[in-house]
């Protein structure tokens, strides 16, 4: 078995929380207007720092194409939530509006295949390979929902007044990532600080806190 | 059930290839629909928004010099297209006794805010979205200036210049809208008791006369073939069939009026507005022939659906 060391550990279970609470502020949109109270980009940058986070466990591809992703989508958001200050004589015309969405949708998927996939990666290193195949049919199921999810947003805007199936849509949209939220919380549990001691020192008592290991 | 894991780097690659394939599957579904919806859109975008034809009619006093009148204009635009008609100028009418203004927004044709053209962008559009395209209303007021005595003579309003409140301009074919001068003359001995009007062409006027009449003949509209789009009966018999013609009414007799646009329609009709006039020529006892215009011939289009609009605007561009 692959060790991590508990600064390793500690990060993972770091990664994995700001992931979580990014994925959370995604979800919920509180507005004032036109302004954002909740804008997208401080969600995205949560998950960029969480992202950041796993670097010290595995260096993959995957994850640096991650970071480049969250990235991106960090400036989309930017540029989306000053749009509305822009005025009325600025105005996207809907083809882009609808190219805007398809390419966000991937870049999304993009994003979370990464994570997942490097997340698997490091189960399989720490010979957790149970949760290592959870974690890839969690990701595949995301995959194809949000997929779905984001076909049928881009299709019905050729149909705005089916009122019934925007709401459909939306409604599995935030289910699906809170349902996400579940999923990356449960990997921060994972990297719970008591199981460090437990997993690598087989150890069910006495866990020291300060961080010394025993002899 | 028991579940099989393959451990070690075996397993790993095996999920990664599984993952992979479902990631290229899923962005490429995505991207197809994306660049297909996109394309589709692109395609079906208005370069300019288009006025749907109006065929309207209106019988106006011309007496009082401050009148004001008002009709409405419908035109289509694109979604994403914030402008609002603030104007309207009608190059060919040199009548300097009228003049014409324009707003989207019912509330300023009642206060004339509209005349401060600022007033209009203000507002949120009452524009209706149907599809990727957006259903406005424009109301046009003719304001009088003096007193129009001519008789019997039409104002025609053909071709218009509207004006949006970013600053551009449009010309546009409004269909033909008809402003009668002076025609009414208020002591016909016919009195309304009840009318109730519908926007899809059917309506009901009933009247009662106060002498005894004979009909002498029935007159459409000449703005366009109105005999051919709407039925009008009196009292159940076709108006402009010939066993209406000697019909008497006798005095304190109740007339029904009924109107109708029976289809089929082709979609230029169904998607144009009408309203127009038509003129049932009455002798009195005396011996005196009036003409009672017949004023709920009337049809608005009720358009719900995007791809009714699709084929509209095809079957225009095909002309």
């Amino acid at each position: 078995m692959a060790l991590l060391s508990l600064e390793q550990w500690e990060s993972m279970s770091s990664g994995y929380r700001k992931i979580f609470w990014g994925i959370l502020l995604l979800l919920f949109h509180i507005n004032l207007g036109p302004i954002q109270l909740l804008p997208n980009f401080i969600g995205y940058l949560l998950i960029s720092s969480g992202i950041g986070s796993f670097h010290k466990c595995r260096d993959s591809r995957g994850l640096k194409r991650a970071s480049i992703v969250s990235g991106i989508l960090i400036v989309e958001s930017i540029i989306e939530f000053f749009t509305p200050f822009w005025g009325d004589s600025f105005h996207i015309p809907l083809p882009f509006t609808v190219l805007f969405m398809g390419v966000t949708s991937g870049l999304v998927l993009l994003l979370f295949y990464d994570v997942l996939t490097a997340s698997s990666e490091i189960l399989c290193q720490i010979d957790d390979h149970s949760f290592a195949a959870e974690t890839d049919r969690c990701l595949r199921i995301f995959l194809v929902v949000d997929t779905l999810v984001s076909v049928a947003a881009v299709l019905l805007v050729l149909w705005p007044e089916m009122l019934l199936f925007w709401i459909a849509v939306i409604i599995c949209g935030f289910i699906l990532r809170l349902w996400l939220a579940t999923v990356f919380s449960k990997l921060r549990r994972r990297y719970d600080h008591s199981l460090f001691y437990a997993e690598n020192f087989h150890l069910t008592s006495d866990i020291p806190t300060d961080g010394e290991l025993p002899k | 059930m028991t579940s099989i894991y393959i451990s070690g780097q075996a397993g790993e690659m095996m999920g990664n290839i599984q993952n992979r394939k479902c990631l290229i599957a899923c962005v490429f579904i995505l991207g197809i629909v994306t660049l297909g919806v996109t394309a589709f859109l692109f395609v079906v975008r208005l370069e300019t928004p288009i006025f749907l034809k109006s065929y309207l009619e209106y019988n106006y006093s011309g007496a009082d010099p401050s009148n004001r009148h008002e009709f409405s204009l419908q035109y289509l635009s694109n979604t994403d297209d914030s402008r609002t008609v603030i104007g309207i100028e009608f190059p060919n009418i040199a009548d300097d006794r009228i003049v014409f203004y324009a707003t989207e927004f019912p509330d300023n044709v009642f206060n004339m805010d509209f005349l401060l053209s600022d007033q209009g962008s203000a507002q949120p559009s009452t524009a209706q979205k149907i599809g990727v395209y957006s259903l406005h209303t424009v109301w046009v007021t003719v304001q009088q200036l003096a007193n129009i005595e001519d008789q019997a003579t039409y104002t025609v309003l053909q071709n218009a210049r509207v004006k949006f409140n970013d600053g551009s301009s449009q010309e546009v074919t409004i269909g033909e809208v008809r402003l009668l001068w002076n025609f009414t003359r208020d002591d016909l001995k016919f009195y309304q008791i009840r009318s109730e009007s519908t926007n899809n062409g059917a309506s009901e006027e009933t009247w009662q006369s106060g002498d005894d009449f004979t009909v002498i003949g029935f007159n459409w509209s000449p703005a366009v073939k109105a005999e051919e789009l709407f039925s009008v009966t009196l009292n159940g018999i076709d108006a402009a069939s010939d066993e209406l013609k000697g019909a008497e009414i006798t005095n304190g007799s109740v007339v029904t009026i009924q109107t109708n646009f029976p289809p089929p329609h082709n979609l230029t009709e169904k998607f144009s507005t009408y309203k127009l006039l038509a003129f049932l020529t009455l002798k009195d006892s005396n011996g005196v022939e009036w003409k009672k215009p017949i004023n709920y011939i009337y049809y608005r289009p009720a358009i719900s659906s995007f791809w009714e609009i699709l084929r509209y605007n095809s079957s225009q561009s095909e002309k």
